[in-house]
């Protein structure tokens, strides 16, 4: 049941994931600075829910996938923790995107629409990656360091993955509803 | 309405994850596969050959066979590999097998097998006609991957301990 693909048709497949990613983006409204800074005034948690909404959704349909013997979640890539590195990381990407009221991905999909402030951002963006690079040699250490490997919720908890989805599910809700509230309140 | 069906649904699955989950079972994957025949697996490229090494990311950051790709052992209890594949499993200690797989297998000795048998192997002078054979085909392998075949005057101490030594990492 599980079909292997070519280097070309991965390549496809990711494009389109890309191209229906970047749709469903924009159709959430989070091609908008202004929209996406309502996170940080609590004004607009729309960022919060359709993420978290994608994360549920993922998570259930991988869960499930594998349960069933479609897909193969040994081959699904869990990208390795490193915890001071992703901290500071972490850091520095939530400074980048209250100044820029923008993250990667939605910098695309405003530049995609022809919003100037998406294409400055994504400008932003590669001279980031660009200077990380021509200083990664002195980082190096800090970035290979606190490694902790592909860790996963039900590895950190010691709990059966599917405790750990339906609680994840159930924690969803109740964060809805709460952002739904603070939303009423602003 | 919308929202609310869609969330219905979320609860629906989510409950039914929990009872979904298979309790692991910890029991030790058979048969046993000889660490030359793996390297000779290897050297060959047999098809859907997977080598899944559940010792700590440390351990296996440390020391690691060619092509294997690490995996915790929890997440391998309730791992489908497809049946086509054959999955080689190195582990110290005892593993939760995967939920299915037709041809599903440990390695004898885990990495310190692979060292002794494949990296390292010995002969003595006074060898039995059969340990000699067994040292020729273990020496082909093990020149293919950079290990040192050596005729010494005593024979090797069995290896019976569990963790795998450390070393440093070999060939080009």
């Amino acid at each position: 049941m599980i079909a292997p693909f070519t280097n070309g048709e991965s390549i496809a497949v990711a494009i389109a994931v890309g191209v229906a990613f970047g749709w469903t983006l924009e159709r959430a409204g989070l091609g908008s600075a202004p929209k996406l800074a309502g996170q940080f005034y609590r004004t607009d948690l729309t960022v919060f829910k359709v993420m978290f909404s994608a994360i549920v959704t993922a998570m259930l349909g991988a869960y499930w996938l594998g349960r069933l013997g479609f897909l193969d979640l040994s081959r699904v890539y869990v990208p390795e923790t490193y915890l001071l590195p992703q901290l500071a990381g972490g850091l520095l990407f939530g400074v980048g995107f209250v100044i820029a009221g923008l993250c990667p991905g939605t910098s695309c999909v405003a530049a995609a629409t022809g919003r100037g402030d998406g294409v400055l951002v994504m400008l932003g963006m590669f001279a980031g990656v660009l200077a990380t690079g021509l200083v990664f040699a002195p980082l190096q250490h800090f970035y290979a360091s606190t490694s902790r490997g592909g860790l996963t919720l039900q590895d950190l908890l010691h709990l059966p993955a599917g405790v750990v989805v339906c609680a994840v599910v159930f924690m969803a809700l109740v964060a809805f509803q709460l952002a739904e509230r603070v939303e009423k309140r602003a | 309405m919308m929202r609310r069906l869609l969330a219905s649904a979320a609860v629906v699955l989510g409950v039914l994850a929990l009872f979904g989950e298979r309790a692991p079972k910890r029991v030790v994957a058979t048969p046993e596969i000889a660490p030359v025949q793996l390297a000779e697996w290897l050297r060959d490229r047999k098809a859907g050959l997977r080598i899944i090494d559940v010792r700590t990311r440390g351990e296996f950051d440390d020391y690691q066979l060619p092509r294997s790709e690490w995996m915790n052992a929890a997440s391998l209890a309730v791992t489908s590999f497809p049946p086509e594949e054959t999955v080689v499993i190195i582990s110290d200690h005892g593993v939760a097998s995967p939920r299915s797989g037709r041809q599903v297998c440990l390695l004898r000795g885990g990495v310190r097998g692979w060292l002794d048998d494949v990296m390292n192997p010995t002969i003595t002078e006074d060898a039995s006609p059969a340990a000699r054979t067994a040292y020729q085909r273990a020496s082909v392998v093990s020149r293919y991957f950079g290990g040192v075949p050596r005729v010494v005057d005593t024979p090797p101490v069995a290896t019976t301990g569990h963790a795998a030594p450390s070393v440093r990492r070999r060939g080009c």
